[in-house]
């Protein structure tokens, strides 16, 4: 059973704490997707797991065993870094093969498997490159290959697609999931692209400041957020939040409101508003308005015939709305 | 105000700094192939029909062990940096990589072993090879300059280790490549540039050494190429042609090591390691 389970790890950096207690669950097989704002220890959790750094407390269980103190390569990992981390002066076959000769494979072995990556990946043609001579994608790929030779239980990915333009990321993205689809490995994945958080996930692991703040599908997260920073954390544009009386009405200290559960009001209306900003981007229509109190931002049909210094009514979905205390934890509906 | 250099000013400047540096080099090679009357008579004039003479080549050929001097220095030379190349990058891969107990205190002391040198300790380097029986062996020569060029040797390879992407190594301990592998594997040939100028540093003054052959292995069999070229120079009389013709030699080897490594110092070794 080559799940992943943390108990209770901590970690500090001198007198800077990266970890506080972090538990997660990851089943056999699952692909979870870890997200957070830069420098809540996402790269630290991974690099723990994979025993590239030592926890100062708790417990790192990799198929049920405890592999606290196995190094690296005992622990049937493999890691994609962000940065590739190609052997530069090694071509792509090698870069593949490298660390397999040190396993104990045959050579006939090593080749079948580097072989079978490179099909997988599409880098039979590029094998005898150096990776000064692949473009960022296919140096991506090569990396990717170097991981999926091993035959590890479990993948690490830390921002794997960072690096990477636009429509190279698309593509990479529906790589990643085939490969998982293909390999059924368990997948841990470090990315705060957002879109890549929701597309892979079976899970997502949202973090802040060193705590796992909630976990659950992509759709749990988007329709139950646990808290203020899940909810302005997961969703694209940001979730609208709006306290006072509108708040105090329904019985919250802050009520939250997706973008696209704003509309302008045929008549009557919550809010008189002004369009500062209207962002078409074919399929959506992003209006940025401000109300006395608050700015607000609403996601129309394309057709959205709005334009900045429009005076318009705002009404919102009653019935989608987000309730959180003043801790700013959620209220039940 | 900040001073603006033009190409040209800088050119001059270097152009000069070179002739000057070159101009012994071109004389002795250039008086090396000429008579003695013409060395004296014009000695900066090139070897012409008139003043052309392999006297002193043939003289240093046939009445002094040249041959042995020359393998002494060349075995003293390329087995000393054999051994400064091997244990300084093992020593600055530990120094860069690993923490452990005492590395600030070993660091400080290479630190001094760069600022301090190594000619204060002959005496005591004198006595312990009499006490170990080492003189006039080649091995006291390689020890001392071997102690002699680490420091510099692991200052320069400990910059350029500590500049290898952590990533790069950390993938390979995931790749599970033990650490002795990481170091020759991965290590050592992303540094080569950086080894060959070490090499390029520590070779030339051990090479030109006159000091330590003198006093540690002065002995007929052990006498280096610097010290084999003292016999042509006499309190009374000189022998201008062999000097020069010798030590005309003693440049083509350590030329042709400079040209070997030099090829190694290609720079961009690293580039598509990490974005
Ligand atoms: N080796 C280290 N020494 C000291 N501090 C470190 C070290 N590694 C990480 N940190 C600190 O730990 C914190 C978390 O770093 P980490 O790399 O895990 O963040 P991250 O969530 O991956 O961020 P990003 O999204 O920017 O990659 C940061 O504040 C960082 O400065
Ligand atoms: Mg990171």
């Amino acid at each position: 059973m080559p799940g992943v389970r943390l108990h209770n790890v901590s970690k500090s950096f001198g007198a800077e704490v990266v970890l506080k207690a972090v538990s997660l669950d990851i089943a056999d097989g699952e692909f979870a997707v870890i997200v957070g704002p830069s420098g809540c220890g996402k790269s630290t959790l991974l690099r723990i797991l994979a025993g590239l750094e030592a926890a100062d407390a708790g417990d790192i269980e990799i198929g049920g065993h405890r592999v606290n103190d196995l190094a690296p390569a005992a622990r049937h990992i493999a890691m994609v870094f962000q940065s590739y981390a190609l052997y530069p002066h090694m071509n792509v076959y090698k870069n593949m093969a490298f660390g397999l000769k040190f396993s104990g494979l045959d050579a006939a072995e090593i080749d079948l498997r580097v072989d079978r990556a490179a099909r997988m990946l599409q880098l039979e043609d590029l094998l005898m490159r150096k990776p000064r001579e692949l473009s960022g994608g296919q140096r991506q790929r090569t990396a990717i290959g170097r991981a999926i030779v091993r035959e590890p239980d479990v993948f690490l990915f830390d921002e794997p697609l960072s690096n990477l333009d636009a429509a190279l990321r698309v593509n990479t993205r529906l790589e990643i999931a085939r490969l998982h689809d293909t390999l059924a490995a368990t997948m841990i994945y470090v990315t705060h692209d957002q879109i890549e958080a929701m597309t892979l996930a079976d899970r997502i692991i949202v973090m802040n400041e060193g705590r796992v703040e909630q976990t659950g599908t992509p759709l749990e997260l988007y329709r139950a957020p646990q808290n203020l920073f899940v909810a302005g954390f997961i969703g694209a544009p940001k979730m609208n939040f709006i306290g006072g009386d509108a708040a105090g009405g329904a019985g919250a200290e802050t009520i939250g409101i997706r973008p696209e559960h704003l509309s302008v009001a045929p008549k009557g209306g919550d809010w008189n508003a002004t369009v500062i900003a209207v962002e078409h981007l074919g399929s959506d229509t992003y209006v940025y308005a401000e109300t006395e109190t608050s700015a607000l931002t609403m996601r129309n049909g394309p057709e959205s015939t709005l334009k900045s210094g429009d005076k318009i009514m705002l009404e919102y979905d009653r019935a989608a709305v987000h309730r959180f205390d003043a801790g700013g934890q959620r209220i039940p509906r | 105000m900040r001073l603006k250099f033009t190409p040209i000013a800088i050119h001059t400047v270097l152009l000069t700094y070179t002739a000057i540096a070159l101009l012994p080099i071109a004389l002795i090679i250039a008086n090396a192939f000429k008579s003695r009357r013409a060395i004296f008579t014009d000695p900066l004039a090139l070897p012409g029909p008139d003043s052309f003479s392999l006297r002193g080549f043939a003289k240093v050929l046939a009445v002094s062990d040249f041959e042995l001097y020359f393998i002494n220095s060349l075995t003293v030379t390329l087995v000393t940096l054999a051994l400064v190349l091997l244990f300084a990058a093992m020593a600055a891969w530990a120094l860069s990589e690993y923490a452990f107990r005492g590395r600030l205190f070993i660091g400080l002391v290479f630190a001094v072993g760069i600022m301090v040198p190594i000619r204060l300790g002959t005496v005591s380097i004198l006595e312990l090879m009499v006490a170990l029986d080492l003189t006039n062996t080649l091995t006291a020569l390689i020890l001392v300059y071997t102690a002699q060029s680490l420091p510099l040797a692991i200052f320069i390879l400990t910059e350029f280790i500590a500049q290898i992407p952590k990533d790069l190594k950390d993938a390979a301990r995931c790749d599970g490549v033990s650490e002795i592998h990481i170091f020759f594997a991965i290590i050592v040939p992303l540094i080569r540039p950086a080894i060959a100028t070490v090499a390029i540093f520590v070779m030339v003054p051990i090479w030109n050494d006159l000091w330590f052959p003198l006093i540690l292995s002065p002995g007929e069999d052990t006498q280096t190429i610097t010290l084999g070229v003292q016999q042509f120079i006499g309190q009374y009389v000189t022998d201008w042609n062999a000097v020069l013709a010798s030590l005309t030699l003693a440049i083509l080897p350590i030329l042709a090591l400079y040209l070997l490594l030099s090829r190694q110092l290609v720079r961009g070794l690293t580039a598509g390691a990490v974005k």
